[in-house]
């Protein structure tokens, strides 16, 4: 039995024998395998985990919710058909397009490219799931729940009104109904849903590949997943603070955005906009990553410019973070503010042109480009978002942005880019990918005919729009005068809306239609060279027969006898001997094999978390405060039972053959397993909305001289410094335990784990007690308001790390952690580290910043 | 895995990270800068060193990303034939990480000129 390979040689040298095993051996171990991966039948199926199921439902939702969004999208372009028209009333109207953006960008845009990396990510990598099935189903969940709540209010009367961006203070002072609580809470659920994705995403990427696919032999498909969820990592943070804020204005009276209490509406723009922004092109990457799997397969070349492609998605990445100052253009910021931002803004058309360049080449290289209904959509998109690009550059001017500021041009614009950047990939995508769902293929004729309607309705639709802002009608109103000139383009708008719903209703048949009626499809009809395409189709539950080695970029083209070889079952993983669920753990750069990953299986413990979970935000949106406490314990108990039954199991033994004569450790401490991965990127998302909350500590104090002054009522040094200080000692206690464990000292674990639990007891007292003791109302300026979200911020941190204590004490009681098998303490401790960071620094600010001005 | 190599492999993905990295700490001080001599101190006229200090941080980023394109180039040759970065090697890696790298620093050095040109052209509060 070979040791495992050093990671430098990674496995080139791991060729798959040379005689396949018997058939007979072959058909015992197919059969193990699919009872192992099989998905529930009966009303069991809804427990599915497997990500071929969750990935399925998710896509389907998504779907759904786009095509809601798309018939409130008619309802408008029928009230502006005509002058004065009385299709809509005012308020419905704005409830309308308010919840058409919010569906379209929330429930559509941003889930569409989470739920198509579910669906299609694994395979890509040659992977049979991701590292955290139930997490992916929870987030699908939640997703769901989430957005039923905010489409169905619209339903009741009841939608938000605010636009999709809901400013305040007409958001806070003007609505007073549930609308904008239901637009702040239910949106913060399905945040949740969207970061779950991202972390299950990221590990995915990272840890997920076969052996063998090095950074430099990834699909490119992954590379953009990897850097959009990254962004979601860092993006819906600030997004999620604000709406906190927000809905605490609105429930409690805290005024952060109440000038009469010191609060500016701009710190609300502002971190909408830092997640707004970037959102684009969170929505933009993750399709335009389509396109570079459908081009190569197409053109029959390989990506001309892979770093340069890598180098378009890093860069695009990073720079869109730099930019959202441009939706602020006219909030009357310094001209040298606006100078930069505008800069940046013209600067990130330089990766994201680069791209396309890319694309371009690849096309003109192939030997023989074949113009197939997904390339239909691609050439559609790019040509579409190239316009919607050259028009971006023209309202990062700050001097046309003035002008065209809420017009019609604006909506003309951020559709021209999001329909080419996304709804055209996908659409290519669609008609790509779907043989890998159920063996068949969508219609050539209905694709083509699909394409026509849906390419001329939107040029129709959105063209005039352009104009219609030039000439200056503003968005957002619900009907307008006859004679100013507005009737004609608003006329042809509209019939334009409606070829392109045609063109979606084609595309909604060619998929819906019985499958009896749908051509089978071939083993890779597209003859593409990646992963993915490698299985037969239709494939079987368990994904991938045998996780196979890797030497190219586009194995199936370079790799010589790969699929005889994975047909048989002579790769990584060909059995599940012992009837579980088992995966490749890899390493990050060089894909070595590094772990066998148990994976659990189905449950309905999703659900139920997610239904407990979003109990918390729609109880709260009707202010039925005691049901949303006991949603919050509910929550709680059966996320502690998940993760006491799903997680840190111990495996019967160490280690296993994996195949290939290589034996893999089953069980990963520390920094190489994944859940240290998953808690780790969590925290950092966790943390990132913590410095948005910070951000606007120090947004106010630049703002007005009066901010400090406040501080004279604040919580001073000493308290804070001893909050600060014992919360300190609690995560100095979880460090000594987590020795205390590794060396099986059980006496001095459990005194460690006391004396964490004590001081974290004691620092959550001291934290309260820095906002309470004084007269410090967090109802009467943005200073104390802000002073108290910070401590409660920390002080609920504190308190899930005392819950964390208890688990790892009763884990250890049980049996279930031992000292060489310490994941719990582990994350735990983890956990710990980004606690008392965040501790000490909301302590340095409330306490140390005012000092240092001279107040306190 | 030694920790040695555990180490350089995780290295990688900082190299790529690292050139954007310089331009966002770069952006974040010219736009604390502007915030400060445009809100904070308005009064106090310190405008006119605005466009100084953005020489300043432009100078010390793009001295940051020199560093990043000398470091980031070990282990492997900047901008080799694309075939090299094909392969099921460390030197492919290595190679393709050092051209990546190069790359993320031309695009991070164009995008600190454009903030700093910014700053330059229109240097006023108003």
């Amino acid at each position: 039995m070979r040791p495992l390979p050093p990671a430098d040689a990674a496995t080139a040298d791991l060729d798959p024998p040379a005689t396949p095993a018997p058939r007979a051996v072959r058909n015992a171990q197919e059969a193990r395998l699919q009872q192992a991966w099989a998905v529930p039948t009966g009303w069991r199926y809804w427990s599915a985990v497997n990500n071929t199921v969750v990935g399925q439902w998710y896509v389907a939702v998504t779907l759904l919710f786009f095509l809601f969004g798309g018939v409130l999208a008619l309802l408008m372009r029928l009230q502006l058909a005509s002058p004065e028209n009385t299709v809509l009333s005012a308020d419905r109207y704005n409830q309308i397009f308010t919840v058409h953006g919010s569906v379209m960008m929330f429930l559509f845009a941003i889930p569409i490219f989470e739920a198509v990396s579910i669906l299609f990510l694994p395979q890509m990598l040659g992977a049979r799931e991701l590292p955290f099935p139930r997490l992916s189903a929870f987030g699908f969940w939640a997703f769901a729940i989430g957005g039923v709540f905010l489409c169905g209010s619209l339903f009741f009367d009841a939608a938000p009104k605010g636009g999709w961006f809901m400013y305040p203070p007409l958001t806070s002072g003007y609505q007073p109904g549930v609308g904008a609580d239901i637009w702040l809470l239910g949106f913060s659920f399905i945040e949740v849903a969207a970061i779950a994705a991202a972390v299950e995403l990221i590990v995915g990427v990272l840890r997920s590949r076969p052996p063998g696919m090095r950074l430099n032999l990834m699909p490119l498909y992954a590379w953009y997943v990897l850097v959009a969820a990254f962004m979601v990592l860092f993006a819906f943070p600030p997004l999620i603070a604000g709406t906190m804020m927000l809905e605490l204005e609105r429930a409690l009276g805290w005024p952060f955005f109440d000038p009469r209490g010191g609060g500016d509406p701009l710190l609300w723009q502002h971190l909408f906009w830092i997640f707004g922004h970037p959102e684009v092109y969170i929505i933009f990457l993750p399709s335009v990553a389509l396109v570079a799997m459908i081009v190569p397969t197409v053109a029959r070349h390989r990506i001309v410019g892979y770093s340069w492609v890598v180098l378009a998605a890093l860069g695009t990445g990073f720079l869109s973070f730099g930019l959202w100052v441009h939706h602020m253009f006219t909030t009357g910021l310094p001209g040298l503010t606006l100078a930069l931002f505008s800069a940046l803004s013209a600067a990130v058309a330089v990766p994201t042109a680069v791209q396309f360049f890319c694309f371009a080449a690849t096309l003109a290289a192939g030997r023989r480009v074949r113009w197939s209904v997904p390339l239909l959509f691609v050439m559609g998109g790019i040509a579409t978002f190239v316009i919607g690009g050259l028009t971006g550059l023209m309202v990062a001017m700050a001097p046309f942005n003035l002008q065209a500021h809420d017009t019609f041009f604006v909506v003309a614009h951020l559709h021209t880019v999001l329909i080419g950047g996304a709804v055209f990939p996908l659409l290519a995508g669609l008609y790509y990918y779907y043989p890998l769902v159920n063996g068949r293929l969508l219609s050539d004729r209905l694709g083509r005919v699909a394409f026509g309607l849906v390419f001329t309705g939107f040029n129709a639709t959105f063209m005039p729009m352009h104009v219609l802002g030039l000439l200056g009608m503003p968005r957002r109103v619900f009907t307008y005068q006859t004679g100013l000139g507005w009737d004609t383009l608003n006329l042809v708008a509209t019939v334009g809306a409606m070829v392109l719903a045609a063109g979606f209703a084609v595309v909604a048949w060619d998929v819906v239609r019985p499958s009896r009626t749908k051509a089978r499809s071939p083993r890779n009809p597209w003859r593409a060279g990646t992963l993915e395409w490698l299985p037969p189709l239709p494939n079987p539950s368990w994904g991938m027969r045998t996780i196979p080695e890797i030497d190219a970029r586009y194995p199936l083209w370079d790799q010589p006898g790969l699929v005889e070889a994975y047909d048989a079952g002579r790769f990584f993983l060909p059995d599940a001997a012992e009837g579980r669920r088992e995966m490749l753990v890899t390493s990050t750069v060089d894909a070595a094999p590094q772990q066998c990953l148990r994976i659990p299986g189905p449950t309905f413990l999703t659900l139920w978390a997610a239904l407990a979970v979003g109990g918390m935000f729609v109880f709260a949106t009707f202010k039925l405060y005691t049901l949303a406490a006991v949603s919050t314990v509910l929550s709680l108990a059966v996320i502690l039972v998940w993760l006491w039954t799903g997680t840190g199991e111990i495996p019967e033994s160490d280690d296993k053959d994996v195949g290939l004569g290589v034996r893999l450790p089953l069980y990963l401490r520390g920094r190489d397993g994944v859940g240290w991965w998953a808690m780790c990127i969590t925290m950092l998302a966790v943390f990132t909305a913590f410095i948005a909350v910070l951000f606007g500590y120090f947004f106010y104090w630049t703002l007005d001289a009066r901010f400090l002054r406040e501080a004279q009522h604040g919580p001073g040094v000493a308290g804070p410094a001893a909050a600060a200080a014992i919360v300190a000692g609690s995560w100095a206690a979880t460090v000594v335990a987590r020795r205390a464990n590794a060396a099986d000292r059980a006496r001095a674990f459990y005194g460690a784990m006391a004396a964490a639990v004590a001081c974290a007891g004691l620092g959550l007292v001291a934290l309260v007690r820095t906002v309470t003791a004084g007269d410090l109302d967090p109802t009467t300026s943005a200073y104390a308001a802000t002073v108290w979200l910070l401590v409660v911020w920390c002080a609920v941190h504190v308190g899930l790390g005392i819950v964390m204590h208890l688990y790892c004490a009763a884990r250890r009681w049980a049996g279930r952690m031992t000292a060489r098998h310490d994941i719990d303490i582990g994350n735990v401790t983890l956990f710990w580290h980004f606690t008392v960071v965040t501790v000490l620094l909301a302590m340095a600010v409330v306490a140390g910043f005012p000092a240092a001005g001279g107040i306190g | 895995m030694t920790g040695a190599a555990s180490s350089a492999r995780a290295s990688s993905l900082w190299r790529l990270a690292a050139p954007p990295i310089v331009w966002a700490a770069h952006f974040g001080a010219c736009y604390a800068t502007a915030v400060a001599a445009c809100g904070r101190w308005s009064d106090s006229g310190h405008a006119g060193a605005v466009p100084l200090l953005v020489a300043i941080w432009s100078a010390v980023a793009l001295g940051a990303l020199a560093v990043c394109l000398a470091t980031g180039s070990r282990g492997g040759a900047v901008l080799e034939p694309a075939r090299a970065l094909d392969d099921d090697t460390p030197a492919s890696r290595a190679a393709f990480v050092a051209t990546t790298n190069a790359l993320l620093v031309m695009v991070s050095g164009l995008a600190v000129m454009f903030v700093a040109a910014a700053a330059w052209m229109v240097p006023q509060c108003r």
